[in-house]
Order: C-alpha cells, then structure tokens, then sequence
C-alpha cells in the first residue's frame, strides 16, 4: 500500500502533505497505520474543493463589503494592506480550486470513518463555550463556570457526581484564591450577582 | 570592580533572592506547562503584588517566572500538542510526535537541555557584551526591521504545513486578521464593526490560546470521541526512551547553537520577540539538516532548536532595557514595571547608578539558569502522569482553564469570547488542512510589517529605495530573495526528479 | 438529574461563601480603580502609589485594575460604562476625553457620562533630540530646519496624541516644513531617535529622563507648562513665545451621577495621596511629579482644551472621522 500512496503524492504534493495536526505523514509506519493516509487523502481533496470556493467568496464579500464599509475606498493608505492580503488569498483559494479539479484519485477505497461533519457531542461543546462565553459578562465566573463543568463532564459522559463535584470545587476553589486572595485581581462577579447582592 | 562584585554578590546571592528565583521558575513553569494559562499572564498579575518586596528579590522572581514560563510552555506542547506559550508552537511539531511514539521523558528532557543552554548562553551575552549589542539593536531602524521581518515571514511561511498554497493561504489569513483593529499609522478604524475593544485589534494571547490549546481540544474529542473514557498514550517503559543520552546531546549541539545566537539576536531587537525566534530556530534547524524529512516525525533536533531559541531570547532582551530603557520583548516590558515600580528607572543610568544591583541581577540569572535544571523535574513527573488521565475528566478542566487564561491578562471578558471563537475557528482550520502556527506567526508579524515599511516611506519622504541603499535593509532583501529563489530551485528540480 | 442539581448547588454554595460583603457607610467595599494604560507604565506606576495610599485615607482597599488600549479610551470607557455608585473609578489621560472622542466615535459622552473627581499629575512633554545631535538650543534648530526644507523628521507616539498634535502644530505656527512619523508609543519612538532613524521626537520625559541624564539625549524645549526639574536649563514652550502647551493631566474620572460624598471622599483621600511625602519621594525617583487639581477647575480646563485641539485637528492632517 505504501507504494500507491507515494505515487499518488509524486501526482500532487498539495492534496497529500497534509493531515491535520500540523503533521507531516509518516508512511506506513508507526503511530499511523497506512488506513490514516487513505482517509487524509479523500478528505483532505474533497475540503479542498468546497475550501476554495468558500475562501473565493470569503474574499469577495471582504473586498467589496466588508473593506468599503468598515475600513475606507480602496486608495486610503489604511486600506491597502487588507486589500493586498485579501486579494492574495483571492488567488490562493482560486489556485485550490483548480487544483482539486485536476488531482484524478488513484485510489478509492470507500471511508468508513466519520469524519464528514462534526459529532453532535463537538458542536455542543462548542455551544456551551460560545453561551459559558456570554453568560459570564452576566453571571460571574464562580457561577457560570461551575455549571458549565458539570454540563461538560455530562457531555463528557462522567458519571460519578462526587468526583465532579470535588474536581469542580477544587479546580474553581484553587483559581478563586490565586486570583482574588493572592494576585488581589478580582474575578467577574456578573451583572446579574451584582443587582442581587446589593 | 571587583568591590562592585563582590558587593553585589553580597546583596544578590542571599537566601531570600534565591528563593524568589527558584519560586518564580516554579511558578512560571507550572503556569506554563498548564494549557490555557502562560508566563505573561503569571508577570502582569504578579507586578503589582511585587511592590513590598525588595527590588531584586521582586525582579528575580519575575525574570524566573519568565524563564519558568518560556520552558514550560514546551511540557504542554510536547504532552498535550497544545501549547502553553506562543513561542512553544513549532516544539509541538516534534514534541508531540514523541509523546505519540511513547517516548515523552526524551522530548521533555531536550527541550530543558536545549533551554538551559540556550538561556546561559544568552545570560552570558548579556553579562559581558551588552553595550555593543544594544548599539547594533539600534541601528535596526524602520527600513531595516521591514526587511528583516519580511525576511522571517519568508522563512517561517512552510512552517508547520506540507501544501505552500495553504501555508500561504494560513499566512496570508493571519495578516488580515491583524488588521483588525486601529489603523497603526493614521488610527483610522478597520474592521471593528462598532466595538471598542476591538479597536485595540484582536489580543493576541486570547487567540493563541482559542487557535492552539481549545481547538486541539476539539479536535482530540472528536478523534478520540469513541473510546473518550480511554486512558491517554501509553509511554514506553525502556529507560533508554525516557532519557536524552549524551550522544543524542552532542548531535544537537550545532542546532542548539545556531538557535542560540538566533534567538539572542532576536530578543535584542525591540519588538521581534520570541515567536519569531522559535520559528525560525526550527526552520533553520529544518533547513541545515542533511535529512529534513525526520522533521514533524519526532525529530531530536526539531525540539532543541525552537526551545533553544525561545529561551536565548530572555537574557538578550533585558540588554536594550538595562542599556537604553527599551524592552526588547513583551515580557521584558512587563518586566521594565517592576524596575519602576522599585525606583529603579532603566536607561544608560542604571548602570552606573546602581551597579551593585545590576550586577546582582546578572549573578542571580546565571544561578537561576542552573535551578532550571532541577526545579522543572517534579513538573515533568506529574506531567507525564497527566498524559495517562482519561480525556474525559481533562478536557472540562483545560476548557475553564482556556477562559480564565484570556481573561487574565487584560482581566476583559471580551477576551473570553475571542478566545472561543477562535478556538473553533481553529477546529475548522485544522480541519480543512490549513495551519493555526503558521497563522499566528503571520499574526504577530504581519503588522510590523506593513508599520515598519510605512514607517519607512514617511522618513524617507516616499522614497522606496532606502530598503536597497540602508545597507542593512538591503542585506536582508538579499538573503530574502536569495532564499525564494533557492526554495523555487529545488522545487524545479524536484519536479524534474520526479518526472525522471 | 435531582442529584445533580443538589451536587451543583452545594458547589455554588461553597464557592458563594467566600464572596461575602459586610456592611458600613462609604466605602463600604473596596473600590475599584480602573488605570487605563498598561501595568509598569508611568501612569500605571504613579496611579498604584498613589492608590496604596489612599487605601489608607479611605480604611478600604482600592484595588487597582489594568484595562489599556486604544489610546486610553478603553479603560475609561470601561468606567462611563460603571455603575455610578461610587465604588468604580479609573485613571484619565486628556486625550481620551478632549481629543479622541472628537477624531473617532466613542461610546461615551466625554463630558456627560464622565465627571472628573480631581487631577492627579501633570504628564511632562519635552522635544528631545540625540545627544549628539549639532542643535543646542532651539533657535540652532529651527534655523535648521528653515534651510532644509521637508529633510528633518519628527516622530510621535502615535497620530492624534498630544505629542503629534503639538510638534505638528508649532510646526505650523513657525511654517516648519517636516514630515510626522508615529510611533507605536514612547518606546519605539525612543529607540528609533536613538538609532538616528528620525531627527526629533516629542516625548514624556519621565520615561528618557535615564538617557537625558547619560548624555545620550538632548531636551531641546519642554513642551508642558513648568520647566523640568532634571533639566531646568531648558527653556518652556511659554517662555519662548508659543501660545499654548502640552497639557495632560492623570486624573481620575467617575460615571456621573456618583453621590457626591462618595466624589468629595475620593478626591480628599487622593489629595493626601498626592501631597504625601513618601509618595513625593517614590514617584521623585521616576521623575514624575504628582500636583493636585481639583476636579471641577480640570473639567473646565478639559473643556477648553476640547475646543481649541478640536478646531485643529483637520488642519493637522488627522482624519476626522
């Protein structure tokens, strides 16, 4: 198998180098088998595609909204470099496009994986950050940052609700005492705490 | 002389100081190794409460803390793939890869080696040779520090990503999301869509922390997601797999070297600092070495040489604050505080105004390098039992971490909102095969360019040509071209050896 | 899910316990100091001094935060944004009030959402030129600049600060043909005057009063009202017949509506503070000089500031947004 895998990446360094971590491939060694590379080239190409065409558009709504709109015309000196850098990834991603047009896949071996589409457990944690996020301007760190645990170790799926309780008191406990009694750096108490306390 | 030694020894190398500099190692490298907390943040928060203590006891705390913090950032990066500090991203390159090869102890145990030399290395430079240094860092103007910005910008550009269409595109992205924020130049607003906060442009610990620590928790969820309740990666039980022997060492010491000087000479510029440092000590490392393809597999030599370089930056960027009252490094200036804050103002008087203290200072950083071998140890123990903990219980834990992080620094809970949006912008970034590291860098730098060139052209009256004629400028354009068309060679004749 | 909820609560509970606040008339709690630049700055510096002893005055802590960025209007928006029960109050520079609010939008009214309880320190402004530099006096300079047309270069800590604001306005008032260059702050424009890269900068002297010292860098002209006292040789904008100066002040600002017993006791305790001789003798040794300022005599003095700088910042070359 290896073998295929380094013809294909004499075809098209671009759609091969890359597996996400910043990585580079190790063939058919370990800590990867060779099934990793498969998957990493479909979907690697596939993003590709659909990337280049979303950073196209990106590129055009930036350069004719967003930079009129919220820097200045296009001759300001302010706005030169967001236009130079914008056009740039213009070409880039127009680059990315063609590329993954014209790289013809050797192989096709059928992913069993699931990497499509985030799982449903990843967006929420990601929801939970972006509400933990706003709700601290209103409930304070102690507070929204307890519950936003244990919401966490739910979708976690820990169970044991002593250990939760201890690791959050203990985790919270020891950054509310580094903070407000040693660093006298007091942490957000919230609007809402606020209005109550007094 | 030798009174003014033998008086700051007597005034520096007391119990008490050398507690506060091994205390602030420990805290540094403690605050460090944590994903989502880091070393600036420990500094700022620290200042204040320094104003009771005496002067050196309270500097050498910091500077510890400071030198704790650049290592520790490299213990969460090589365990964890998410770093601590910004300067520990390109370890994680190869650190990581060990820990997945089981062999956690050795990438630890060189980057603390690699850090330690590097640090006496530049503590040393900054000992004996600092007026001359400081007297160089001047002479990088605007035109010049242009050149050679756009000249580490050239070289880090592949960092990190094997496409160049991606690497550039990571680049390019990172310099457009510095423009966010007041204009450097005519402080028109770009980007701010009405928000004040963001007319201080996007924080940059803030971001780091969502692009390298929350995103690579995300990404570990959901790679890990079946068997989330799992124990970590399992280390190898041979000794030979947890230990750097001397052989190993001795083949970095070139790398470790070359980074060294690298990294002193970027921490004595003002405002180059210690990210650009790391990145170009790994590129280099990359670059000299007679086989670059072990480099992102668990290379020995990918370790040493950002860590060398992140660390040779501390020593150096305390010359142009010692000699000049310039700090050379965000650190540094945080730093420059606690000088104020004790009376001591820092310019050419210093020196000779309080000698005895400068000099104390110098003695105490010498011996602080030498804890750095022996305070960080414990750290790397519980650590390496940290990598053997479900994810599970991890991952809530680093999530609250992450928040309290970005809004330490500047105690802003805008902070907080940057720092989750980008850290699931840098999911997808991950995903889509585009490379957070090399966007950061583009981050940092991408601004001092497009200043520093501005800069450039308002002193020179418009003229472009002074980035040629500036000798020094027109040096750095020099190797930058020579470096595009060198990289354009070999890929030419790469393609012809393929075709063959 | 009960047994979660009752988990949770004993959590909250716990941690609910350590923030208790006692009773007692103003202050009552600490108070909340907001210095709008960043830690182990001048402004930063004398603030903290000055706030440690107030602490003192007032028997309740003021606790000192740093919330800097975007020249300064950051922090105080931070502070117009407060509740105006007294117990939050920050650090002011001039410009974020006077000048800033008059080039971009800002969401505070500088002088409707603000009150200014009292001034603290007046910042201290010179034209500094290297050492080495052929001028002496600022005569030798300006006739060097006359017969070197658009050749000399003055850099500023940033476009639309006091410091470039002043330069460019002598500028025009002697018909000076010199190019601005704005810095990001008074560190990179040191380092650039040092290097040689710009000709001349304006700049505090607190922060290269070290270098003055050392030789390494010439006052030609202090740009505040009062000669320096590390320099008194050097003569005053006043003196040598400009019409204006530099004037900034670190004041401290309150949302208004702030009870005025609560203003009158902040403004009393931070005038012991500024009139302590141990402060006197710490922010002596920067070379900061604190002076107090009653409030309402600064609020007018900021008024009239607002509208002679603001005539001018076209004519300047700002862009008015």
């Amino acid at each position: 198998m290896g073998r295929i895998v380094k013809r294909a990446r004499r075809k098209s360094p671009i759609a091969f180098h890359y597996c996400h971590n910043g990585e580079l491939p190790y063939i058919g060694q370990f800590p990867f088998p060779d099934i990793f590379y498969r998957d990493t080239i479909m979907i690697q190409n596939r993003y590709d595609f659909k990337l280049g065409i979303c950073f196209s558009l990106f590129c055009l709504m930036v350069l004719f909204f967003l930079i009129p709109d919220h820097v200045g015309s296009f001759t300001e000196p302010a706005a030169l470099m967001p236009v130079l850098t914008t056009i740039f990834i213009l070409l880039l991603s127009i680059i990315l496009t063609i590329q993954s047009l014209n790289f013809k896949m050797k192989i096709r071996i059928k992913s069993e994986d699931s990497h499509k589409t985030p799982t449903p457990s990843l967006l929420s944690v990601m929801a939970i950050m972006i509400a933990y996020s706003w709700f601290l301007d209103y409930t304070g760190f102690l507070l929204t940052s307890a519950i936003v645990m244990f919401v966490l170790f739910w979708v976690f799926k820990v169970k044991d609700l002593k250990q939760i309780s201890i690791i959050t008191t203990v985790t919270l406990g020891i950054l509310y005492v580094s903070f407000e009694k040693f660093l006298y750096a007091p942490l957000p108490v919230g609007i809402l705490i606020e209005n109550l306390l007094d | 002389m030798y009174e003014i030694l033998i008086e700051a020894a007597s005034v520096s190398l007391t119990v008490n100081n050398l507690f506060g500099a091994a205390l602030g190692i420990f805290l540094g490298s403690l605050l460090g190794a944590i994903p989502g907390l880091n070393g600036t943040m420990a500094i700022a928060l620290l200042i204040p409460i320094t104003y009771t203590w005496t002067p050196l006891f309270a500097i050498s705390m910091l500077v510890g803390c400071w030198k704790g913090s650049v290592y520790g950032g490299s213990i969460s990066a090589i365990l964890l793939n998410a770093p601590g500090t910004p300067e520990a991203a390109p370890t994680a390159i190869d650190g990581y890869a060990l820990t997945k090869q089981g062999k956690a102890g050795k990438a630890l145990k060189m980057a603390l080696f690699a850090s330690v030399t590097a640090a006496i290395f530049s503590d040393s430079l900054l000992m004996l040779v600092a007026p001359p240094i400081a007297a160089m860092a001047l002479m990088f103007g605007p035109a010049e520090l242009a050149m050679l910005i756009i000249f580490a910008l050239v070289v880090v550009s592949d960092t990190g990503s094997g496409s160049q269409v991606k690497g550039l595109m990571s680049t390019a992205l990172g310099v457009l999301i510095a423009t966010v924020g007041l204009d450097p130049i005519t402080t028109q607003r770009r980007f701010t869509f009405g928000s004040l906060e963001l007319d201080a442009g996007i924080g940059l610990l803030a971001m780091l922390i969502g692009l390298l620590v929350m995103s690579e928790v995300l990404i570990q969820m959901e790679e890990g997601w079946k068997d989330v309740k799992s124990r970590g990666i399992k280390q190898s039980t041979n000794p030979a797999d947890q230990r750097v022997s001397w052989q190993e060492f001795k083949s970095c010491i070139g790398t470790i070297f070359r980074s060294s000087c690298l990294g002193s000479f970027c921490g004595a510029l003002p405002g180059v600092g210690s990210v650009t440092a790391a990145f170009i000590g790994y590129d280099q490392a990359k670059k000299m070495s007679k086989n670059p393809d072990e480099f992102g597999k668990g290379s020995l030599k990918g370790i040493a040489a950002p860590e060398a370089a992140n660390n040779a930056v501390c020593g150096t960027s305390l010359i142009p604050l010692i000699t000049l009252g310039i700090p050379g490094a965000l650190s540094a200036a945080v730093i420059m505080g606690a000088f104020m804050i004790h009376g001591l103002a820092p310019g050419p008087m210093l020196m000779q105004e309080h000698p005895a203290t400068i000099y104390g200072l110098f003695m105490i950083l010498i011996v602080s390098d030498f804890f750095m071998l022996i305070i960080p140890l414990p750290l790397m123990k519980i650590g390496q039992w940290i990598i053997s903990v479900p994810r599970s219980y991890l991952f809530p834990i680093i999530l609250i971490l992450c928040s309290i992080g970005a809004y330490g620094t500047h105690q802003s809970l805008f902070e907080v909102k940057v720092m989750v949006l980008f850290g699931i912008f840098g999911y997808f970034l991950k995903k889509w095969g585009l490379s957070p590291a090399s966007l950061l860098i583009a981050f940092i730098l991408g601004p001092m360019i497009e200043v520093y060139i501005r800069q450039a052209l308002r002193i020179s009256g418009g003229d472009p040509t002074v980035f040629v004629t500036k000798p020094i400028a027109g040096f750095f354009l020099f190797l930058t071209l020579l470096m595009i068309s060198w990289t354009v060679y070999k890929n030419m004749k790469n393609k012809n050896s393929n075709r063959e | 899910m009960k047994r979660i909820f009752f988990s949770m609560l004993g959590v909250v509970l716990t941690l609910a316990l350590c923030t208790s606040v006692m009773a007692a008339d103003y202050p009552k709690k600490p108070i909340k100091l907001i210095i709008n630049f960043s830690a182990g700055g001048t402004t930063d510096t004398a603030a903290r001094l000055m706030a440690s002893k107030a602490t003192e005055v007032l028997n309740q802590a003021v606790i000192c935060m740093n919330k800097k960025g975007a020249g300064g209007t950051l922090g105080v928006s931070e502070v117009a944004r407060a509740r105006n029960d007294g117990y939050t109050i920050g650090t002011c520079n001039m410009p974020a009030v006077a000048i800033i609010p008059q080039i971009r939008e800002v969401p505070y009214k500088p002088f409707e959402d603000l009150i200014q309880v009292c001034a603290l320190m007046p910042y201290e402004y010179a034209i500094l030129v290297r050492g080495d530099a052929p001028w002496n006096t600022w005569e030798d300079f300006i006739a060097y600049v006359k017969e070197n047309p658009g050749k000399v270069t003055y850099g500023s800590v940033g476009t639309g600060t006091t410091n470039h604001l002043v330069t460019a306005r002598i500028g025009k008032e002697l018909d000076l043909d010199w190019r601005h260059v704005p810095f990001q702050g008074g560190v990179k424009a040191t380092a650039a005057l040092l290097g040689g890269h710009v000709d001349v900068i304006n700049n505090t002297m607190a922060s290269v009063v070290s270098s003055v010292r050392a030789g390494k860098i010439k006052a030609l002209l202090i740009t505040s009202e009062n000669r320096f006292s590390a320099t008194p040789d050097v003569p005053t904008m006043k003196e040598k017949g400009f019409g204006f100066s530099q004037i900034s002040y670190m004041s401290v600002v309150a949302p208004a509506g702030i009870p005025e017993e609560a203003r009158k006791m902040i403004s009393d305790a931070f005038k012991v503070a500024a009139e302590d001789k141990g402060v006197i003798k710490s922010t002596g040794k920067l070379d900061l000089h604190p002076k107090f300022m009653d409030g309402k005599e600064y609020q007018t003095l900021l008024e009239s500031l607002a509208k002679e700088w603001g005539g001018l910042l076209k004519e300047l070359g700002v862009k008015v947004q």
